[in-house]
């Protein structure tokens, strides 16, 4: 594999982790406090 | 008492009627930039501030929701109740109340100043708008006004910036001067008659100040209200009820006719009114915009104008920039090495974000009009017109505010439904403000009117473009109005309750409040651009490029990108929802599209320009609209995107609650825990059910009709 395929490929793993980790605020949000909508913070 | 020592920290709680200028004094006491509005409602939960002195020393402020008094019957006022009396969930007791009061309508401000009085906590009185007072001829005696109500009183414009200085100063020394107290005495039969019920509202622990205040208002209160939900304190109000009764007393109206008895007095003393009212020119404008038949067409004349300004004013710049982003896509595509990251960059992130970027411009038109409308006071006016409906429909009226911050996001508006006290009316509120078209439809909206409605004019100054919009916000609006009354006989009866609705003055917008609110807009929308969409797109990106399809040389450079994207993961994905999509005339790319923009709706754009990108890398300059419209059947060659799909589309995103934050906000505002999640799975189910059944009978009826089926 190119490292520049493994680059791209760093990036979309950081893009990911980085959704995984607000779909978990929001799933908690909706448990517990604080809204999780950027149009309103 | 003696005075806070230099450097020491004072707490100090802001509250006072909605629109008396509150937050705008917040503001200017602690340099933030809380929301503004001519209506009222805006704030809904408490935000602190700092207030640094010269003395080393700070005020910490809080600024309370706005309300006509203190109870702890509806969840915002209770909210003021619990803070003025140090038992909210942290126990942050003010060491001075902030009273901000408007001086155009003192007399119906006294009213809650009177209740916050009763509590005994060091209170100033911020007199504000004395610049409008003024002008309309309405005297006031300041010095006659703090010798009635024994607090010190200052005259404040918060919007200049006028009267800060002494009002710190006052605050700053308020903890010297005596407690504030009841300036106005009951009937002794009342006080006997009331003192069972207020024992037992301190013995649930209440404060014997706030048991005093709370045991008058319940006299009034529905037998819903949140106060009378213990037995013990429901059945000493009946009692008191009964006693008062016997003696003469109207229960209902003990409240209210001692305090604006009181407030009268003070009034006599201290205002002096002009001669004759002034403003006629203000109640001239009323005559017309809210005449019954002339108020919703200057309404709808208004709104039509605001939709089409979106298009008309934001093309040149929705043209600059995406020149630039085609530049750029094309610049890095020529400076960068072919391969994986550069289709990352130009196909991924560019394209996809790029596509959302685009409306910038009409984002922030569009709150610029409607900031305009806000601080103008034509808001409340609409609020008027809408009131009658919603009232027909069995809405509460409190319902509007929450209603009309939905326009803007979902989730203020569901928070903002903690200002209506029937916790029913509060659930249909709840479950229908994601019907109003939010900000984040305008992207998808924009791209698809601009793209395949042509802008051919209708009216001066309304193009087909404008009314196609307008539409949209519209049908949203009405079927909430609809669905609000299909909830309130069926699952969630209730009887209507009215609202006291208060006109503002008109005023001249502030350019620099209009500022801000519009820079705050577009500063969210980029934000969002830059994080949640840039990620998607990203996401998105690699979906549609792995897994790798090797490259067949009988295909062209065009049907080999095209058989790529249908081998990829999201390809595949695609193909699995499509039978989903058909009936609604979407393909997979839209099916797909679809599916991901659940995280925002925004993201149906970005998607749609990644799977463009990476279908189309042969022109990293095209902008997805002009794409979507060269969009061609592999076989027939027919265009794959007509006039009337776009129409379908835009109503299925009227409808459908595609945002993970509102379902959140849902289950939180309507619970929590199963029962909160029951509610969110109702909401999502009928809107998504909605969203389904009108599209596919807008494109049914739209072919039977043979409209808007070409290019």
């Amino acid at each position: 594999m190119s490292g520049d395929t493994l680059l791209a490929g760093a990036v979309v793993v950081v893009a990911a982790g980085y959704l995984a980790r607000l779909a978990w605020r929001a799933w908690g949000a909706g448990r517990k406090s604080a809204g999780g909508c950027d149009h309103c913070r | 008492m003696l005075p806070p020592a230099p450097g020491e920290t004072l707490r100090v709680a802001i509250i006072g009627n909605p629109n008396t200028g509150k937050t705008t004094l917040f503001n200017a006491l602690t340099g933030l930039r809380q929301r503004v509005g001519n209506f009222a409602g805006v704030t809904v939960e408490r935000v602190e501030g700092q207030v640094r002195l010269p003395d080393g020393g700070q005020l910490v402020v809080l600024d309370l929701p706005g309300s006509y008094s203190l109870s702890a019957g509806s969840p915002d006022e209770r909210i003021a109740l619990e803070v003025l009396l140090g038992q909210g969930r942290d126990p942050w007791r003010p060491d001075v109340v902030l009273v901000v009061v408007d001086a155009v309508h003192l007399e119906r401000n006294l009213f809650l100043a009177s209740q916050v009085m009763e509590l005994g906590l060091p209170m100033v009185l911020a007199l504000n708008q004395v610049d409008a007072a003024e002008s309309q001829g309405i005297r006031i005696d300041v010095p006659e006004l703090i010798h009635r109500l024994g607090v010190p009183v200052v005259p404040t414009v918060a919007k200049r910036g006028e009267g800060i200085d002494p009002l710190i100063r006052a605050v700053r020394t308020a903890t010297t001067l005596p407690g504030p107290v009841r300036r106005f005495a009951l009937p002794a039969a009342a006080d006997a008659a009331l003192a069972p019920l207020v024992a037992q509202l301190t013995a649930t622990g209440l404060p014997r100040a706030g048991a005093a205040m709370e045991a008058l208002r319940l006299l009034a209160a529905p037998a819903d209200d949140g106060g009378l939900a213990a037995p013990a304190v429901a059945a000493a109000r009946d009692t008191a009820v009964a006693a008062l009764t016997a003696a003469g007393l109207p229960p209902a109206r003990l409240e209210s006719s001692a305090r604006f008895g009181w407030i009268g007095e003070v009034m006599a003393a201290a205002i002096t009114h002009p001669a004759r009212p002034a403003a006629a020119w203000s109640d001239r404008i009323d005559a017309v915009v809210l005449h019954r038949v002339w108020g919703p067409a200057v309404f709808l004349l208004v709104m039509g104008l605001v939709f089409q300004g979106v298009f008309t004013w934001a093309q040149p710049m929705m043209d600059g920039i995406e020149g630039v982003l085609g530049q750029l896509g094309g610049w890095v595509a020529a400076a960068m090495p072919d391969g994986t990251l550069e289709s990352l960059v130009v196909d991924g992130v560019i394209a996809g974000v790029g596509a959302v970027v685009v409306f910038l411009p009409q984002i922030a038109i569009l709150f610029a009009f409607i900031g305009v409308l806000e601080h103008s006071g034509y808001m409340a006016r609409a609020a008027f017109l809408m009131d009658r409906l919603m009232r027909r429909v069995g809405l509460h009226g409190k319902s509007f505010i929450p209603m009309l911050s939905g326009y803007a996001c979902a989730v203020p508006g569901i928070m903002a439904t903690r200002t209506i006290e029937a916790p029913r009316d509060r659930l249909v509120t709840i479950l229908v403000v994601p019907l109003m078209s939010c900000s984040a439809r305008l992207p998808v909206y924009a791209l698809l009117i601009g793209a395949f409605i042509p802008a051919r004019p209708l009216l001066p100054g309304l193009s087909l473009q404008g009314a196609t919009m307008l539409g949209m916000y519209l049908l949203g609006t009405v079927t909430a109005l609809a669905m609000a009354a299909l909830f309130k006989r069926t699952l969630l009866r209730g009887p209507v309750r009215p609202m006291i609705l208060e006109l503002p003055p008109y005023r001249w917008p502030s350019v620099r409040s209009l500022a801000v609110s519009v820079a705050q807009r577009c500063q969210l929308f980029l934000r969002r651009a830059g994080t949640v969409i840039l990620a998607l797109s990203i996401v998105l990106w690699a979906m549609a490029t792995w897994p790798r399809l090797p490259l067949d040389a009988a295909r062209t450079p065009a049907q080999q990108q095209e058989a790529q994207l249908a081998h990829s993961a999201l390809g595949r994905a695609g193909h699995a929802i499509e039978p989903l999509v058909r009936p609604l005339g979407f393909d997979w790319k839209v099916g797909v599209s679809i599916a991901a923009s659940f995280a925002a709706r925004e993201v149906f754009v970005s998607t749609m320009g990644t799977i463009y990108g990476v279908g189309d890398a042969e022109h990293p300059e095209a902008a997805l609209a002009e794409r979507l419209r060269a969009e061609r059947h592999p076989t027939t060659g027919a265009p794959v995107y007509t006039p009337l799909m776009a129409v379908a589309l835009m109503v299925f995103y009227v409808y459908a609650l595609m945002c993970m934050s509102t379902v959140a906000v849902t289950v939180r505002e309507a619970g929590g825990g199963r029962l909160g999640w029951t509610w969110a799975g109702v909401q999502f189910g009928y809107m998504l059910v909605l969203a389904y059944g009108a599209s596919w009978l807008v494109l049914a009826v739209g072919r039977a009709m043979g409209w808007g089926t070409g290019a």
